[in-house]
Protein backbone atom coordinates (compact mmCIF):
# COMPACT_ATOMS: atom_id res chain seq x y z
CA UNK A 1 0.00 0.00 0.00
CA UNK A 2 2.85 2.27 1.20
CA UNK A 3 4.54 1.29 -2.37
CA UNK A 4 1.83 2.16 -4.01
CA UNK A 5 1.54 5.63 -3.02
CA UNK A 6 5.11 6.43 -3.32
CA UNK A 7 4.22 4.93 -7.55
CA UNK A 8 1.39 6.92 -8.03
CA UNK A 9 3.54 10.03 -6.50
CA UNK A 10 6.11 9.26 -8.61
CA UNK A 11 4.01 9.18 -12.03
CA UNK A 12 2.72 12.18 -11.26
CA UNK A 13 6.19 14.15 -10.79
CA UNK A 14 7.25 11.94 -14.31
CA UNK A 15 4.11 13.81 -15.89
CA UNK A 16 3.79 17.22 -14.46
CA UNK A 17 7.33 18.04 -14.87
CA UNK A 18 6.57 21.17 -14.07
CA UNK A 19 5.05 19.83 -10.68
CA UNK A 20 7.95 18.29 -9.75
CA UNK A 21 9.76 21.79 -8.80
CA UNK A 22 7.62 22.25 -5.74
CA UNK A 23 8.80 20.38 -3.21
CA UNK A 24 6.41 17.85 -1.97
CA UNK A 25 6.12 17.36 1.97
CA UNK A 26 6.67 13.90 2.88
CA UNK A 27 3.45 12.08 4.06
CA UNK A 28 3.28 10.15 6.81
CA UNK A 29 0.16 7.05 7.24
CA UNK A 30 0.02 6.22 10.34
CA UNK A 31 -2.57 2.61 11.33
CA UNK A 32 -4.01 4.69 14.43
CA UNK A 33 -4.01 8.26 15.51
CA UNK A 34 -1.66 8.42 18.27
CA UNK A 35 -3.95 8.29 21.76
CA UNK A 36 -4.63 11.83 23.43
CA UNK A 37 -4.46 12.18 27.10
CA UNK A 38 -8.33 13.01 26.71
CA UNK A 39 -9.28 9.62 25.03
CA UNK A 40 -7.51 8.43 27.86
CA UNK A 41 -8.98 9.80 30.85
CA UNK A 42 -12.42 9.24 29.60
CA UNK A 43 -11.73 5.25 28.94
CA UNK A 44 -10.18 5.69 32.31
CA UNK A 45 -13.45 6.89 33.90
CA UNK A 46 -15.20 4.68 31.94
CA UNK A 47 -13.58 1.42 32.88
CA UNK A 48 -13.86 3.10 37.03
CA UNK A 49 -17.17 3.18 37.09
CA UNK A 50 -17.74 -0.75 36.61
CA UNK A 51 -15.91 -1.15 39.60
CA UNK A 52 -18.52 -1.29 42.65
CA UNK A 53 -17.48 0.44 45.19
CA UNK A 54 -16.20 3.52 43.47
CA UNK A 55 -18.41 6.78 44.13
CA UNK A 56 -18.63 8.08 40.79
CA UNK A 57 -20.06 11.47 41.55
CA UNK A 58 -16.00 12.19 42.50
CA UNK A 59 -14.26 10.91 40.43
CA UNK A 60 -12.03 13.63 39.08
CA UNK A 61 -8.44 13.79 37.57
CA UNK A 62 -7.22 14.63 41.46
CA UNK A 63 -9.44 12.26 43.13
CA UNK A 64 -7.47 10.32 45.58
CA UNK A 65 -8.58 6.39 45.34
CA UNK A 66 -8.47 6.01 49.08
CA UNK A 67 -9.13 9.40 50.70
CA UNK A 68 -11.56 10.91 48.18
CA UNK A 69 -13.09 8.24 46.56
CA UNK A 70 -14.05 5.95 49.55
CA UNK A 71 -11.96 2.83 48.31
CA UNK A 72 -10.02 0.57 50.71
CA UNK A 73 -6.42 -0.55 49.71
CA UNK A 74 -8.14 -4.09 48.26
CA UNK A 75 -10.32 -2.28 46.07
CA UNK A 76 -7.35 0.54 44.89
CA UNK A 77 -6.11 -2.99 43.18
CA UNK A 78 -9.29 -3.38 41.79
CA UNK A 79 -9.89 -0.49 40.01
CA UNK A 80 -5.98 -0.57 38.94
CA UNK A 81 -6.72 -3.89 37.41
CA UNK A 82 -9.96 -2.83 35.97
CA UNK A 83 -7.86 0.08 34.00
CA UNK A 84 -5.15 -2.56 33.36
CA UNK A 85 -8.25 -4.57 31.76
CA UNK A 86 -9.48 -1.57 29.32
CA UNK A 87 -6.08 -0.62 28.26
CA UNK A 88 -4.48 -4.35 28.17
CA UNK A 89 -1.93 -3.63 30.19
CA UNK A 90 0.29 -4.95 33.12
CA UNK A 91 1.15 -2.38 35.77
CA UNK A 92 4.37 -3.52 37.36
CA UNK A 93 3.66 -4.02 41.52
CA UNK A 94 6.24 -1.21 42.38
CA UNK A 95 3.87 0.98 40.35
CA UNK A 96 0.63 0.33 41.31
CA UNK A 97 1.64 0.50 45.11
CA UNK A 98 3.23 3.83 44.53
CA UNK A 99 0.11 5.06 42.44
CA UNK A 100 -2.72 7.32 44.59
CA UNK A 101 -4.74 9.38 42.29
CA UNK A 102 -7.06 8.51 39.37
CA UNK A 103 -4.35 11.37 37.43
CA UNK A 104 -1.65 9.52 38.59
CA UNK A 105 -2.78 6.41 37.24
CA UNK A 106 -4.14 8.20 33.76
CA UNK A 107 -0.40 10.03 33.54
CA UNK A 108 1.41 6.17 33.83
CA UNK A 109 -0.70 4.61 31.38
CA UNK A 110 -0.58 7.52 28.73
CA UNK A 111 2.94 7.17 28.48
CA UNK A 112 2.69 3.89 28.29
CA UNK A 113 0.83 4.06 25.38
CA UNK A 114 2.95 6.34 23.61
CA UNK A 115 5.42 4.32 23.85
CA UNK A 116 3.91 1.82 21.45
CA UNK B 1 -2.35 5.76 52.48
CA UNK B 2 0.52 5.72 54.67
CA UNK B 3 3.65 3.65 53.52
CA UNK B 4 2.91 -0.10 53.28
CA UNK B 5 5.13 -2.66 54.78
CA UNK B 6 6.58 -5.70 52.93
CA UNK B 7 3.77 -7.79 54.44
CA UNK B 8 1.26 -5.34 53.15
CA UNK B 9 2.65 -5.03 49.52
CA UNK B 10 2.60 -8.99 49.90
CA UNK B 11 -1.15 -9.26 50.27
CA UNK B 12 -2.14 -6.80 47.92
CA UNK B 13 0.07 -9.03 45.31
CA UNK B 14 -1.55 -11.67 46.15
CA UNK B 15 -4.97 -9.80 46.23
CA UNK B 16 -3.79 -8.68 42.66
CA UNK B 17 -2.67 -12.22 41.10
CA UNK B 18 -6.29 -13.28 42.55
CA UNK B 19 -8.13 -10.71 40.92
CA UNK B 20 -6.23 -10.96 36.97
CA UNK B 21 -6.70 -14.36 36.76
CA UNK B 22 -10.26 -14.34 37.44
CA UNK B 23 -10.40 -12.77 33.76
CA UNK B 24 -9.00 -16.64 33.26
CA UNK B 25 -12.53 -17.85 34.29
CA UNK B 26 -15.95 -17.86 31.76
CA UNK B 27 -17.68 -14.56 31.79
CA UNK B 28 -20.94 -15.73 33.72
CA UNK B 29 -18.92 -16.96 36.92
CA UNK B 30 -16.45 -13.95 37.31
CA UNK B 31 -18.70 -12.11 39.28
CA UNK B 32 -18.58 -14.93 41.51
CA UNK B 33 -14.93 -14.96 42.16
CA UNK B 34 -14.64 -11.87 42.54
CA UNK B 35 -17.40 -11.82 45.62
CA UNK B 36 -15.43 -14.98 46.73
CA UNK B 37 -11.90 -13.85 46.86
CA UNK B 38 -13.52 -10.60 48.35
CA UNK B 39 -14.76 -12.27 50.92
CA UNK B 40 -11.62 -14.77 51.92
CA UNK B 41 -9.57 -11.13 52.21
CA UNK B 42 -12.23 -9.71 53.93
CA UNK B 43 -12.22 -12.62 56.63
CA UNK B 44 -8.52 -11.68 58.15
CA UNK B 45 -9.17 -7.87 57.52
CA UNK B 46 -9.28 -7.32 61.35
CA UNK B 47 -5.97 -9.32 61.92
CA UNK B 48 -3.43 -6.94 63.73
CA UNK B 49 -0.53 -5.08 61.69
CA UNK B 50 1.77 -6.63 64.20
CA UNK B 51 1.28 -10.93 64.10
CA UNK B 52 3.73 -11.31 61.80
CA UNK B 53 3.41 -15.10 61.71
CA UNK B 54 0.04 -15.14 61.20
CA UNK B 55 -0.30 -13.36 58.06
CA UNK B 56 2.91 -15.04 57.17
CA UNK B 57 1.29 -18.01 57.40
CA UNK B 58 -2.41 -16.92 56.16
CA UNK B 59 -0.21 -15.78 52.80
CA UNK B 60 1.33 -19.03 51.95
CA UNK B 61 -2.46 -20.66 52.33
CA UNK B 62 -3.36 -17.95 49.78
CA UNK B 63 -1.13 -18.90 47.61
CA UNK B 64 -1.42 -23.11 48.00
CA UNK B 65 -4.98 -21.85 47.44
CA UNK B 66 -4.66 -19.64 44.55
CA UNK B 67 -2.68 -22.47 42.39
CA UNK B 68 -5.42 -24.70 43.24
CA UNK B 69 -8.15 -22.39 41.84
CA UNK B 70 -6.69 -21.17 39.07
CA UNK B 71 -6.57 -24.53 37.64
CA UNK B 72 -8.62 -24.26 34.15
CA UNK B 73 -10.57 -26.87 35.12
CA UNK B 74 -11.74 -25.71 38.36
CA UNK B 75 -14.65 -23.20 36.44
CA UNK B 76 -17.31 -22.03 39.12
CA UNK B 77 -17.47 -21.13 43.02
CA UNK B 78 -20.57 -20.59 44.79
Amino acid sequence: MFRLAVRSARVQMARAPVAAAIVRAPVRFYAVAPITKEEVTSRAFEALKTVAALQESKLTLEANFQKDLGLDSLDTVEALVALEEEFDLEIPDKISDEIKTVGEAVDYIYEEERKL
Amino acid sequence: MARLSGLQREVLKLYRTCIRTIRTKPEETQLHWRAYIREEFGKNKAIPKKSFSVIEHLIRVGHRRFEMYSNPQIKDIH
